[in-house]
């Protein structure tokens, strides 16, 4: 059956009137993570001050001199106060192609690609496909940033917040009393096996601070006994667990960049 | 700064588990570490408890029993119990009564392939 399209500058218009737009769907053209600062597994809060190359929201990382911020919400757009150091996420190459882009955001920051010069909203910069880039923001204030493929910088993206953590969840997860099952003896759990629901970007590392919760005696120290990017093994290196007891585990998996 | 474990993991002094994967970028660190020329602590020795747990457990894993094979012992020991004291009431310790239980489902679905 042959279809009538009107191609104009609203977009794409069907022989019945109805008009596909052609503004850009549902914030995927912005190749940063967690633009909105909605996800926040590690529940920072109030003044956030992190060391170096330590994460405060999810995905958005302190830089060599570190970090310090606060942040507001106000009508669901979360604003950051650098009022100290860098903050910066690293961008996987896996999500970028190649070519010009454009890094925009509201407020009074400036910010870098890379190792370029720190500049106001609307900069653009080179990326490599298959290289991982780094967007770095100094002292002031920034929300709705966003890094998008082309010269011009378009209106902020939103994205639904169950997709931002799942794709926050590919870098790092947390861990909140999830049942881990039963132990087997003062070390083992009869299988101990944590299966992530979205697939890490890594093997993860466990985070100094996980611990165990169990239904009775003594709680263990955790130990990562294996994973792979699909889920975990943990294990007790205290080996003083009750056997049969319930298990479960506190803590962070971190596949960050 | 970093210490070897008796898994694939390494543990940093921080007390984070870095596991033994070249895209984890904290284990590039640590080969960054190991590059420059550093050697890491090796791992604990097992303490005598350690030992004789991992040895139990490789013992039970490495024994090819089944569970059919545990059923058909209870169930003889029960038979010979019986038959030399009646009056002993058997089904009131747990595992002789779950092995009784799972022989009676059992029986009752060996029915359905007459």
């Amino acid at each position: 059956m042959a279809v009538d399209l009107v191609f104009n500058n609203n977009g794409i218009q069907f022989a019945d009137g109805g008009v596909m737009s052609s503004t850009k769907q549902l914030g995927m053209q912005n190749r940063l993570h967690n633009a909105l600062f909605n996800i926040n597994q590690r529940t920072v809060s109030g003044t956030v001050t992190l060391a170096a190359g330590a994460y405060g929201h999810d995905r958005w990382k302190a830089g060599a001199g570190g970090c310090t911020y606060t942040f507001a919400t106000v009508g669901n757009i979360t604003t950051l106060t650098i009022t100290a150091g860098t903050l910066q996420q690293v961008i996987e190459g896996a999500n970028l192609e190649s070519g010009t882009h454009c890094l925009s955001w509201v407020g009074t920051a400036t910010a870098r690609i890379d190792s370029g010069s720190y500049s106001t909203s609307g900069m653009t910069g080179t990326s490599v496909g298959g290289t991982n880039q780094t967007i770095e923001f100094s002292t002031g204030t920034v929300s709705l940033p966003q890094y998008e493929a082309g010269g011009n910088a378009s209106a902020f993206g939103y994205r639904p917040i169950g997709l931002e953590l799942a794709l926050c969840k590919r870098y790092g997860r947390k861990m909140t009393l999830d049942l881990l099952g039963f132990t087997l003896n003062a070390n083992n759990l009869y299988n101990g096996t944590l299966s992530f629901d979205v697939e890490m970007r890594a093997t993860p590392t466990l985070d100094p601070g996980a611990t165990f919760t169990v239904s009775s005696g003594s709680a263990g120290t955790v130990a990562l006994n294996n994973a792979t990017p699909r889920n975990a093994t943990f294990g007790n290196s205290a080996v003083n667990w009750t056997a049969n007891v319930g298990c479960q585990i506190t803590g962070f998996l971190n596949a960050e960049l | 700064m970093y210490t070897l474990t008796n898994t694939t993991t390494i543990l940093r002094a921080d007390g984070a588990s870095i596991p033994a994967d070249p895209a984890n970028i904290d284990y590039q660190a640590y080969q960054a570490w190991l590059a420059a020329g550093n050697t890491p602590t090796p791992a604990p020795v097992p303490t005598t408890a350690q030992q004789t747990l991992a040895q139990i457990v490789a013992i039970e894993q490495a024994t090819p029993f089944t569970h059919r094979h545990l059923r058909d012992i209870t169930d003889l020991m029960v038979q010979a119990i019986k038959t030399a004291n009646p009056a002993v009431d058997l089904s009131v310790i747990p595992g002789i009564a779950a092995v009784a239980q799972v022989e009676a489902q059992i029986a009752a679905l060996r029915s359905n392939l007459k």
